[in-house]
């Protein structure tokens, strides 16, 4: 999809003033979080495993190509293949060529957030290919025309009567849907007739197993599995950052990804799939491919966003963010939103344009905290501001305002004696009250609560002080 | 031109993982190799039984017990029943399944899944105590589209093979040789939350999972 990343400004302008969006918002708000809250209550070895799970990361980064040579060499050796692409653009003809190959008209799909950066259901459509999402959250977003606004339930921000008044428009026909049984009964069965019907089907994966060649792929629904199963190709679009050494490996951080996600112990289906269907199986696809996806990977790789490489997608940062929570997912204006998204969307589309989304944080540090891979958020997106700054980015007045800042900040003396005055004026500026209601250069911020008036002294000259005291 | 870029990606990890590989002692085909197991929920333990069905039931999946091959199909019969379903369910062609003393009425027809298939009967190869998971190898005598397809999946699993952790299950398959096409860790029914956070139960695959913990001997790995 198309980034809006570039009118990120604009996007919370709008999604702030929605009040569907808002209701919804508030509807999922807390749940995840309980729920996560309660899993973890359960798993006294949450912190061991969260060690376990960085070092395996680390290691696997570390041997990054070994890793990636021998699960090439696995999958050939049970019969798939593998193919490598740098771009998007690559990544998009492999997987139209592949649909080519197996004389595909129809193309079922499990939810790929890969399958999202690269856009490929627009490039199927482009070549003629139907393209059908199965994950009930995404199938739902297909038929809108929207991109996911959240990593693992991508119609969050849809109420039970948008998605009955997508239905009736979509699939014609019968009186309103009411309940969420039969929105999901009723999705279930058109899905049906696709799965049975597809001659491709497309899953990503929460795991690569080096070890044993075989792509592990985590659902509730299973529609993965019938992704996976009934078509006569499956092809696996995965980031190289997927590739874990062995199922040991896999295990520990499948113990962590559920529970950090929806808060469950295990999903209701976790299937590896090694290479295509035996000569003596029942069913099971012919053809086995995995498309290695790059895009900006490898460049992280080393550099000072490495650590965002151990992201397993679980979207607990996304559910702990005060700023996800305000504004939802659309406003982050492509792919990934949240946290893990202010830090990829940058990285993936150029700080030009998402530039804005390092800068909308508050720092607060809640999703370091809950982060099961212990990606440290805050300070990556404080490597993007900086990294922004000295390429000229930003706003003329921020650039400005930092740059009177530090040359303040570097003349101890000067500083002093303007904080002093700063803060005598303010004091005089609050009154009796001790609030400003309106501060010149700052209305947004006073617009809606006032601004405490410093009292007294800068906080340097009390420090003196008191130290003087302790001396004394 | 897709050999070019594996080359390219291949060469740019391996320019940068020289530096970072420093502080990592253990090199690759030692991991490999050695295959180091990480810490494991303590839960499991003991009470092996207890704990898997705790976690069946917690994951919506209900489970009756049967001492014999009388009592296997004498409890997928009352389940079929409950369930309002009247004629038998659908299986693959399994000897040990088969081999059930199944009155004419009841005998599962050894049919392929459809997308209408009511009830199919297939066979566990493990179940893991600490996710409450049944392990389902695809093959020819259990095609992976009977455990997907159906309203209603029976499934029978040997009392014996019940083990601790994901880990074991792992060793197990590997002791069986090259992995099937197919394995899939079921724990539950199908479900989704995707309509207002509200699990629903049934959302692709099947509605009911219900298991049968036999005792008599038909570990598909005998």
């Amino acid at each position: 999809m198309k980034s809006t990343a570039h009118t990120f400004k604009h996007n919370v302008h709008v999604a702030l003033h929605d009040e569907r969006l808002q209701r919804a918002l508030h509807k999922a708000g807390g749940g995840f979080i309980e729920k996560r809250r309660a899993a973890l209550d359960e798993l006294p070895e949450f912190e061991a495993l969260r060690e376990s799970a960085r070092a395996i990361k680390d290691h696997t980064l570390a041997h990054l190509d070994e890793y990636l040579e021998h699960f090439e060499a696995q999958v050939i050796a049970s019969g798939g293949r593998v193919h490598w692409a740098r771009t998007p653009e690559q990544a998009r003809r492999i997987v139209v060529e592949l649909c080519r190959e197996a004389g595909a008209r129809r193309v079922t799909k499990g939810k790929s957030m890969v399958g999202e950066e690269i856009a490929i259901n627009e490039a199927l459509e482009a070549d003629g290919f139907e393209a059908v999402e199965t994950d009930l959250g995404e199938y739902i977003i297909q038929l809108a025309h929207e991109p996911p606004s959240h990593i693992i339930a991508p119609a969050i921000h849809k109420s039970r009567q948008d998605i009955a008044e997508l239905f009736r428009e979509h699939h014609g026909h019968h009186e309103a849907l009411d309940s969420a049984r039969e929105i999901v009964d009723e999705a279930r069965e058109r899905l049906r007739a696709a799965f049975l019907s597809a001659d491709v089907g497309i899953t990503g994966a929460n795991f690569l197993i080096a070890e044993t060649g075989s792509a592990i792929v985590v659902t509730n629904e299973g529609n993965g599995d019938l992704t996976a199963t009934l078509p006569r190709t499956h092809i696996v679009l995965a980031g190289l950052e997927k590739v874990v050494p062995t199922l040991e490996d896999a295990s520990v951080l499948l113990r962590l990804l559920a529970r950090s996600a929806t808060g469950q112990a295990f999903t209701a289906y976790t299937s590896l799939f090694t290479g295509p269907r035996r000569a003596e199986d029942g069913d099971g696809p012919e053809a086995f491919h995995v498309v290695l996806v790059d895009n900006g990977r490898s460049e992280m790789l080393g550099n000072e966003f490495h650590d965002m490489l151990r992201c397993i997608r679980c979207g607990a940062c996304l559910n702990h963010c005060p700023i996800y929570g305000a504004v939802g997912g659309h406003a982050y204006g492509w792919v990934y939103p949240g946290p893990m998204g202010a830090v990829l969307t940058p990285l993936m589309q150029g700080l030009g344009e998402a530039g804005d989304l390092p800068n909308a944080s508050s720092l607060c540090g809640r999703c370091e905290a809950v982060c099961p891979m212990s990606i440290p958020l805050p300070a990556l997106l404080r490597r993007l501001r900086v990294r922004q700054y000295a390429v000229g980015g930003g706003s003329k007045r921020s650039r400005w305002g930092l740059a009177a800042w530090a040359f303040l900040a570097r003349r101890p003396r000067l500083y002093r004696w303007a904080m002093g005055w700063g803060v005598r004026v303010l004091a005089a500026l609050g009154g009796r009250r001790g609030r400003l209601r309106r501060l010149p250069g700052a209305g947004a911020w006073t617009a809606a609560r006032d601004l405490p008036a410093p009292a007294g002294d800068t906080f340097q000259k009390q420090w003196r002080q008191r130290a003087g005291r302790g001396r004394g | 031109m897709a050999e070019s870029d594996r080359e390219a990606i291949l060469a740019r990890i391996g320019g940068v993982r020289r530096t970072a590989r420093q502080s990592d002692d253990t090199n690759a085909t030692m991991r490999l190799r050695e295959r180091p197991v990480g810490p494991q929920p303590a839960g499991a333990g003991g009470a092996r039984l207890q704990a898997f069905t705790n976690r069946l039931e917690a994951a919506a999946a209900t489970w009756t017990h049967a001492a014999d091959g009388r009592a296997v199909v004498e409890t997928v019969a009352i389940y079929l029943n409950e369930k309002g379903i009247t004629g038998p369910p659908i299986a693959a062609d399994h000897p040990a399944l088969q081999a059930l003393p199944w009155p004419d009425a009841q005998r599962p027809v050894v049919e392929t899944a459809r997308g209408d298939t009511p009830a199919a009967l297939t066979l566990a190869s493990l179940g893991i105590a600490e996710t409450g998971s049944l392990v389902l190898c695809a093959g020819p005598q259990t095609p992976t589209r009977l455990n997907f397809l159906p309203d209603i999946l029976i499934c029978v699993l040997a009392s014996d093979a019940l083990v601790d952790h994901l880990e074991d299950a792992w060793a197990w398959l590997r002791a069986r040789g090259p992995l099937p096409r197919a394995v899939n860790l079921v724990t539950g029914p199908s479900r989704t939350a995707d309509v207002e956070q509200t699990i629903q139960l049934g959302a692709h695959g099947p509605r009911h999972l219900h298991v049968v913990l036999a005792d008599c001997g038909l570990n598909p790995a005998e």
